[in-house]
């Protein structure tokens, strides 16, 4: 049995659950919008650590057992129903409700697509960089800093061609520093943010899937693709063959943030250097099958279904339980 | 130079105190100096990772630093916008600007993060049985549920010696009588609530730094009865990838160990004196590479 947690107005949900339709494959929808009041879950820890417990979905009782994988996205779930309790309570049931979910998903022993602690590398970009570089992958310079001063050096050392986004997996628009932004630097005094080196080239993402692994090169005019349409710009996909050496480091990044499915941002130079600027813990990989009709919802559907320990990457997650 | 990082913490006094006193140049960082009147920089490339903080008007860099030591809650709440998105934004900002920070030095650091320890930079509470039962240390019996008879189930078979952990703060409530278990009717609405059986036993605490291994009871008798689980517990230390972590253990009077909390960024000062003075001399020994 897979269990599906999140909203059906996430594309990305809304494409696995008609994926695992078209597969036959046995699934259960854990609707966020209904959880506690029709999904809920139940489970008991025994003094020596075994945990004991089942979701409930809509009165249907599945025992922890019986679940080979979970795929969870929490990501359009912020607009959640109010309570009819005061407005200033409602920060904080809805921290209680996803903590307790997110604790029961780093400890149950199933293949998790993904668990929640690894999520949080990618709260700190220049953190998650360090840890991108230790696996051999180039990332491209850049600066953390709350310092204008400091900032025009940079701009300068590059030419003039930077880039700058959040520093916080805070969702932000990436841009270059042109002239419009650098009189706003000043602002920078208030809070810090990340300046990069513009990478010329095509970006490649690429999603590893467990054991599998897609790369999708993009053709745009705009500097953040994501944004291409707002921006009056172009964006093309097709699929990309990555060399052998790429496919490695890719699978290496992945293991070593502990997780089983990410989205990597890759860029190809001109001269054939790739560089790698963020790994997504969460991807929206629904945007590139849609474009180039790579198999990536069939892939994590499988991986759902195999259950296969080695997914459980135990030796890095040190807080799965046994059942 | 060392750089102190944490807010008036009596620990982080201390070592302060220490360190200059063996004649080393001590530089703090607290939620006031990390507002807006200190300028940070940090430049990762391929090859290296720079720092130049500066602080006070004086200017330091990678190479001045000698070794860190940190307490990172709430580090971040200096100076911040009024306007409820802006504040969050730059909460966000400066906390992921201070774990990067916290990793780039290439020194001896007291503790570098990394993502299994993301609870510590949260007012969260953290469910640290499953590290406990990892290595083979028990842990009190726990339930999580969103059903009002489980709940009063578990509240019975624990004769009301239960404590109930909210998610979303460090603190926790006894319930130890029916009418208690039923205020917490009305939360089942809203989430499933956690609820924890309460041990008879003394309780012990332990700090580990490098391979050294304090242990005091909690009423601040010394004790060095922990040969049983210093092992186990070094190996959750060594799991989170730290040179520093705190611990709390119950024994019971039929001297079975049970794991009651972890603490990767610790503080020693509520440890009797003169634990707390070879404690400090021990971190300050780990920074200074002795």
């Amino acid at each position: 049995m897979i269990l599906i947690c999140g909203v059906l107005s996430d594309e990305v949900i809304e494409l696995v659950c008609a994926r695992l339709e078209d597969m036959n494959y046995d699934y259960r929808f854990f609707n966020l919008y209904d959880y506690p009041e029709n999904v809920s879950f139940n489970y008991k820890t025994r003094s020596d650590g075994e945990v004991n417990g089942a979701f409930d979905v809509g009165g249907e009782i599945i025992p922890f057992d019986d679940i080979t994988g979970i795929y969870i996205r929490f990501d359009d779930v912020n607009d959640e129903k109010p309570t009819e309790l005061k407005e200033e309570y409602d920060p904080q049931i809805i921290a209680e409700r996803n903590l307790s979910l997110s604790l029961l998903i780093d400890r149950i022993p199933c293949v998790v697509v993904n668990r929640n602690y690894p999520q949080h590398s990618n709260a700190s970009k220049p953190y998650q960089l360090m840890l991108i570089k230790d696996v051999g992958i180039n990332i491209p310079k850049t600066l953390v800093t709350n310092d204008p001063d400091e900032v025009m050096k940079f701009y300068d050392s590059c030419d003039g061609e930077i880039i700058f986004k959040s520093i916080s997996g805070v969702r932000s628009i990436v841009d270059r520093l042109d002239d419009e932004y650098l009189e706003r630097l000043p602002l920078l005094e208030n809070c810090p943010s990340l300046f990069q080196e513009f990478i010329p080239g095509n970006n490649v993402r690429v999603h590893t899937v467990g054991d599998e692994i897609f790369a999708t090169e993009i053709d745009s005019d705009v500097v953040d693709y994501r944004y291409a349409v707002s921006k009056d710009g172009s964006v093309n996909m097709k699929p990309h063959k990555l060399p052998a050496e790429m496919k490695e480091r890719c699978f290496d990044i992945s293991k070593k943030l502990g997780l089983v499915m990410a989205g990597i941002d890759l860029k190809l130079t001109p001269e054939g250097e790739w560089y790698c600027f963020e790994v997504n813990p969460s991807p929206g990989f629904i945007y590139y099958e849609r474009f180039t009709l790579q198999p990536i919802s069939e892939a994590l559907a499988n991986l759902l279904k195999s259950g296969d320990d080695k997914y459980l990457f135990r030796d890095i997650h040190p807080t799965i339980s046994e059942i | 130079m060392f750089l102190l990082i944490g807010d008036h913490n009596p620990g982080v006094i201390s070592l302060g105190l220490e360190l200059k006193e063996r004649a080393h140049n001590v530089v703090n960082i607290d939620s006031e100096s990390f507002s807006n009147e200190m300028r940070y920089n940090l430049d990762i490339t391929s090859n290296s990772n720079d720092i130049k903080l500066v602080i006070n008007g004086i200017e330091y860099t990678s190479d001045e630093i000698s070794g860190v030591f940190i307490q990172p809650i709430h580090l971040w709440s200096g100076d911040l916008p009024e306007d409820e998105k802006d504040r969050d934004y730059t909460i966000a900002e400066k906390h992921s600007a201070l774990l990067a920070f916290i990793n780039s030095f290439n020194g001896r650091i007291i503790n570098r993060y990394n993502s299994n320890l993301w609870f510590q930079t949260t007012p969260y509470y953290y469910d640290s049985s499953p590290l406990f039962s990892s290595v083979g240390i028990r842990v009190p019996e726990m339930i999580v549920t969103g059903d009002y008879d489980n709940l009063v189930s578990f509240l019975e078979n624990k004769e009301y010696d239960v404590v109930y952990y909210p998610n979303s703060e460090r603190i926790y409530y006894r319930i130890d009588s029916p009418e208690e278990g039923s205020k917490l009717r009305d939360l089942l609405k809203y989430f499933p609530v956690r609820l924890v059986e309460l041990l008879e036993g003394d309780v012990f605490r332990f700090i580990l730094i490098d391979d050294n291994s304090f242990t005091f009871k909690k009423d601040g008798d010394p004790s060095d009865d922990y040969e049983e689980v210093s092992a186990s517990i070094t190996e959750i230390r060594d799991k989170l990838g730290l040179v520093m972590c705190g611990f709390s253990l119950l024994k019971t009077p039929s001297g079975e160990w049970y794991g009651i909390d972890i603490k990767p960024y610790p503080n020693w000062s509520d440890c009797p004196d003169d634990l707390n003075r070879q404690i400090t001399i021990k971190v300050a020994d780990y920074l200074e590479g002795i």
